[in-house]
């Protein structure tokens, strides 16, 4: 594990595609995910905030994932909790899978909570065709069971099961 | 030793005691007794009452220069454990105090609301530094008495001679033996006896109300109450030569509760309270608050602080040192700085709030340069008792500001206040009139008389037209029990948010018990016991139309990139006037009611003033005291604006010689009548406090002379007085005028400016205000808003803003709206929606979603984008079987064609379509339901005629 930035911690490991265990998608584990980024090989910030396009939305090509500038007003996880609030550009980067394919954030004005993949150019917030890396309207509960995973490196079984149970 | 009675059960043992605290008080000062105790049931909600009360008494005396013994008030209560051992106990001193708060505090925090899990080993463990009374087993049937000897051994061994034991009459006949039993068990067990008349009821009329209690208590009716009523109308309290020739023989026993009295030295007036100290974070309060209120002004004032601001400044905070108020300023800015960095939120208001200094903490947003306010009149200095500022915060949010206290406090140093709810008219004839056995019909027809019901009772004609005889020996009986119930306090409930926070362990000031909420705890007292005492509340309030406003400032700050706070508003347009002179303020706060449509036109506000006035003026206090029509005839020029004198012109000059504040109220009163302003306060009080206790008409004999004496004529010192009964309760303080008035401007800014950003922030505030969605709606398109369905490819949860593709911005309706929906469901629709749903199955498909729910959304229309009509969207939605897809199979089902085949469904028609729209969200964006019969109610007009607006007429 690596620390960057004041009020971040990366995470270094491997960004799996979403998993096709179903044709339906599977509501996000965010304890799972946790694990899985930690596992790869990219470097990830942990943010909780409102995620708003910025520009015109690029149209959609069947198939085909489209990167969209955005912004992000929120705060960045860090060891010992949250940091102080910003304002930054990111970009929205959709995968797809098949025809079915990434799309915005579920609540344009409410918090999520997120993965943030750091590149050179920039912060990107990768959304596969089932959401994997991020939680809306995430409730504390859930935040500091995160917090706790953060803290310790790594979530465990028992994690995982009280993240489906809230 | 003068007798003192120790054991009076008030009726803050809820349908136990038939008498109020403070009518104990009374007849403890008319038998010159010199101290008494009112000792409920594991409680001690009811003795501030009788404490505030014997204060009075003792003021009137002062002021009358009267000679009298006032009684002094013993705290106590009676703790009754579990399994039925019972003890009256009286602190000592203020150790004993705190012990048996706390030892009440644990009884009840284990137990659930209004409960006490009290245990006999909590007395033993922690009744130190308190007497104690034990009340035997009847020695006559000594049933249970070895396990109570055993009990009470203990107690001796370990309290020694602070503990008696109880010797009260029956009047059945066998006192004498009874007393003699209780001597002996008490000399074998080594106690001394003390004699009570374990009074009930003030006075032995109360008997049959006690009855009655009893009834509602045991859900009975009075007829069938047999045993369980009161054998006689003895159990009320006694002076002292009545115990002395009921206790013959046995007179030790009586003085004995004097010795007992004058060892019991606490009095509630040595509550001190202390200020939580970690508002101060190292500073001394005073320099803190100064600091914090000049680098406020400089936020506030970028450009330079005004010098009449600085000065007022300088002056409040002389005064706020002088009384020492400096940490309570302190408090309410540590919450609203918490708010604040949360990005909630919150207005303050209250007699103290619209101060420079609250203005400078950010505590309120209106300007010290609106309207005339004097902040002495708010922080008084004939008021030894903190400055009320009540905080509201947005109503969605404030859970987080309680929760703040609680964790940064400790919720053993913070607990919300109680409410006290008492009998009044509806609930008293309910509960009296089943007790008394009279019949549902006779209770709800005399329930809608209410109205009629004086102080007086009902009148016989009313009574009679009812078709019920006044005369008829129950129906009076009851008529009399309902008037002698109201105003006795039924059970106990939570504040709507006022904290008492503290220094040290709140639980050592004052018990603390659950409350029914999960995650409360609330204190025994209410807030007028805790000012009596001087103790400090924080009122943290809710208030919808905070989260409306925040809400709205979020979209403004998100579409149009501006960022707007309550303060940095556009002052004084003209064009918000213009909108509310002509009443199109749906939505508008504190404006949007029919009775404020009505007004507004005839009021044409103008300047931020007259919405403060506007504000105060439609209430019912200014209402029934007549005051609206005087100052809108004086407002439009009809009737000339006069003042009955130079003085009054002072007090009454800014709302045209016609008191409309609470404040003018209390002005009058010192200038026009010579009230003192300690007079004025308490005539405020027992105004804020007149439905409950009726105790304003002492002081309309003082106004009326005073007025007199200066030289008004009695005729204006009636109607004068009338208006100051009329503000009662319901009258508004300036200050919360104008902070009301600074939401209505906010709310009125952003409906003129921004309708559809206002009518949405709205919809996501819901449910608040006067209007349903349906009229939001109407009203956001009747003003030019696009509105756009809820759709299942561009709807999120929240109602949202999105470009209208001509360069502005459409409303679009969210998935709250719909009936049934639930947020999570919504929420994971839009999560997993990536580049959009293609059919209704494609959303069972690829979010899992019930098929219930894509039911749900059917029914809503959601699917329309789709191309799918309502009744094809149903269709479909039904075919899908099992909560989740079945990927492999349906797959394979797909490959061997066996799809079904196409159906044509009959279309719905446009009327069909609005009633579903309607059984559906409550609302619709087709035609108004009436435009559809239009043809029907106006023949001759083609239904082709007139174009009408869209979504119909108001």
């Amino acid at each position: 594990m690596k620390l960057a930035g004041l009020f971040s911690l990366m995470i270094a490991g491997l960004l799996f595609a979403a998993e096709a265990r179903a044709l339906s998608c599977l509501r996000p584990n965010l304890a799972e995910a946790f694990n899985r980024f930690q596992d790869s090989e990219d470097t990830y910030i942990i943010a909780l905030g409102k995620i708003r396009p910025t520009g015109t939305e690029p149209p959609y090509t069947e198939g085909k994932p489209r990167t969209i500038p955005a912004k992000l007003t929120g705060r960045f996880m860090g060891l010992d909790g949250f940091g102080a609030d910003f304002t930054r550009e990111l970009t929205i980067q959709t995968h797809c899978l098949a025809h079915w394919c990434g799309g915005l954030p579920a609540t344009p004005n409410e918090d999520h909570l997120m993965f943030l993949r750091r590149t050179d150019a920039g912060l990107v917030l990768d959304m596969q065709a089932c959401p994997d890396g991020t939680l809306s309207l995430p409730s504390e509960d859930r935040i500091d069971l995160l917090q706790s995973c953060l803290t310790r490196g790594k979530c465990t079984e028992s994690d995982l099961q009280k993240m489906e149970d809230r | 030793m003068a007798f003192v009675e120790l054991c009076n059960t008030s009726n803050f043992t809820f349908l136990g005691g038939g008498s109020h605290a403070e009518e104990y008080a009374r007849q403890a000062f008319e038998f010159a007794m010199p101290a008494l105790a009112i000792a409920d049931v594991n409680s001690v909600a009811g003795i501030v009452r009788a404490h505030v009360e014997l204060r009075e008494i003792a003021r009137k005396l002062r002021e009358t220069g009267e000679e009298a013994v006032v009684p002094r008030l013993l705290a106590a209560t009676r703790l009754e454990t579990v399994d039925g051992f019972s003890v009256v106990a009286l602190p000592q001193d203020r150790t004993g105090w705190g012990g048996l708060c706390q030892m009440l505090t644990r009884a009840k925090q284990q137990a659930g609301k209004g409960d006490c899990l009290l245990r006999f080993e909590d007395i033993l463990e922690q009744a130190t530094a308190m007497e104690l009374i034990l009340l035997p087993p009847s020695p006559i049937y000594p049933r249970g008495a070895a396990g109570w000897q055993d009990r009470a051994q203990q107690l001796v061994r370990r309290f020694g001679s602070a503990v008696s034991v109880l010797m009260a009459p029956c009047y059945d006949g066998q006192d004498s033996a009874r007393f003699d039993a209780v001597a002996e068990q008490a000399r074998r067990l080594g106690m001394q006896t003390v004699a009570s008349a374990t009074p009930v009821m003030h006075r032995g009329s109360r008997r049959r109300l006690s009855d009655v209690l009893t009834c509602i208590r045991e859900s009975l009716r009075i007829d069938d109450i047999g045993h369980k009523a009161l054998s006689n109308a003895e159990r009320h309290m006694r002076d002292e030569a009545a115990m002395l020739r009921l206790f013959e023989g046995h007179e030790d026993a009586v003085h004995r509760s004097g010795q007992i009295a004058q060892r019991c030295r606490f009095s509630l007036d040595e509550l001190k309270y202390e200020y939580p100290s970690e508002i101060s974070v190292g500073e001394a309060p005073q320099a803190r608050l100064e600091r914090l209120s000049r680098e406020g002004l400089k936020w506030r004032y970028p450009e330079g602080v005004p010098d009449r601001v600085a000065r007022m400044l300088t002056h409040e905070l002389t005064l706020i040192g002088k009384l020492g108020y400096a940490p309570y300023f302190l408090t309410v800015h540590d919450l609203v700085d918490f708010a604040r960095s949360r990005g909630i939120l919150c207005q303050g208001r209250g007699s103290a709030a619209n101060s420079v200094a609250c203005f400078a903490l950010g505590v309120t947003s209106v300007s010290p340069e609106v309207g005339t306010m004097v902040f002495e009149r708010f922080v008084s200095e004939a008021r030894d008792e903190p400055p009320d500022i009540d905080v509201d915060f947005e109503h969605e949010r404030r859970e987080e500001v309680i929760q703040y206290i609680y964790e940064r406090y400790g919720r053993h140093r913070a607990g919300l206040c109680a409410t006290v709810v008492h009998y009044r008219g509806k609930r008293a004839i309910r509960e009296v009139g089943r007790a008394m056995g009279l019949s549902g019909d006779t209770i709800s027809a005399l329930s809608s008389q209410l109205w009629g019901w004086g102080s007086g009772g009902m009148p016989e004609e009313q009574l009679r037209e009812l078709g019920l005889n006044p005369n008829e020996p129950r129906l009076k009986q009851t008529l009399d029990l309902v008037d002698q119930i109201v105003g006795f306090p039924r059970h106990l409930s939570q504040h709507v948010g006022g904290f008492v926070i503290t220094e040290g362990a709140l639980d050592a000031l004052v018990p603390i018990e659950n409350a029914a909420m999960e995650g409360r705890t609330v204190i025994c007292w209410d807030k007028d016991d805790i000012d009596a005492l001087g103790i400090l509340k924080v009122d943290v309030l809710s208030l919808g139309m905070l989260t409306c406003i925040r809400k709205a400032f979020d979209l403004i700050e998100n579409h149009h990139g501006t960022e707007y706070t309550l303060a940095s508003l556009p002052p004084e347009d003209p064009k918000v006037y213009d909108m509310l002179c002509e009443a199109d303020s749906l939505g508008v706060f504190q404006v949007e009611s029919r009775a404020q449509m009505n007004f507004l036109p005839r009021m044409r506000p103008r300047t931020f003033y007259d919405l403060v006035i506007e504000v105060a003026i439609i209430r019912p206090g200014p209402i029934q005291g007549d005051m609206v029509h005087p100052f809108i005839r004086r407002r439009q020029g009809l009737e000339e604006v006069s003042f009955p004198s130079d003085a009054l012109g002072e007090v009454l000059g800014k709302t045209l010689g016609v008191p409309l504040f609470q404040e003018q109220a209390m002005q009058i009163a010192i200038i026009g009548a010579g009230f003192t302003p300690e007079q004025a306060d308490r005539l405020r009080r027992s105004l804020a406090t007149f439905k409950k206790h009726g105790n304003v008409s002492e002081f309309r004999e003082l106004f009326l002379s005073g007025m007199a004496k200066n030289g008004y004529d009695e005729d204006f010192a009636a109607r004068c007085f009338g208006q100051i009964e009329g503000f009662g309760s319901y009258g508004f303080p300036e200050s919360h005028a104008a902070s009301f008035a600074l939401l209505v401007y906010a709310s009125a800014w952003l409906k003129c400016h921004h309708p559809g950003i206002f009518a949405c922030a709205l919809l996501n505030s819901q449910p608040m205000g006067f209007y349903a969605p349906a009229q939001i709606v109407r009203d956001a398109r009747e003003h030019g808003v696009t509105v756009r369905p809820v759709c299942i490819n561009a709807s999120y949860w929240d109602n949202v803003m999105e470009p209208d593709g001509r360069g502005g911005l459409a409303l679009r309706l969210g998935f709250r709206q719909i009936r049934k929906m639930s947020e999570e469901e919504a929420t994971w629709i839009c999560s997993a929606r990536g580049n959009g749903y293609t059919q209704v199955e494609d959303v069972w498909r690829r979010a899992g979603t019930p098929p219930h729910v894509l039911e749900i959304l059917a029914e809503a229309d959601a699917f329309a984008t789709l191309g799918d009509t309502r009744r094809e969207a149903l269709w479909h939605a039904k075919a899908v079987k099992g909560a989740a897809p079945l990927p492999l199979f349906a797959q394979e089902l797909d490959g061997e064609g066996l799809e079904e085949p196409p159906v044509t469904l009959p279309e719905m028609s446009e009327g069909e379509n609005v009633v579903e729209d309607y059984v559906s969200m409550r609302l619709t964006l087709r035609a108004h339901p009436m435009a559809l019969l239009r043809p029907l109610l106006t023949p001759e007009t083609p239904a082709s005629g007139k174009p009408q607006k869209q979504g119909g007429g108001r």
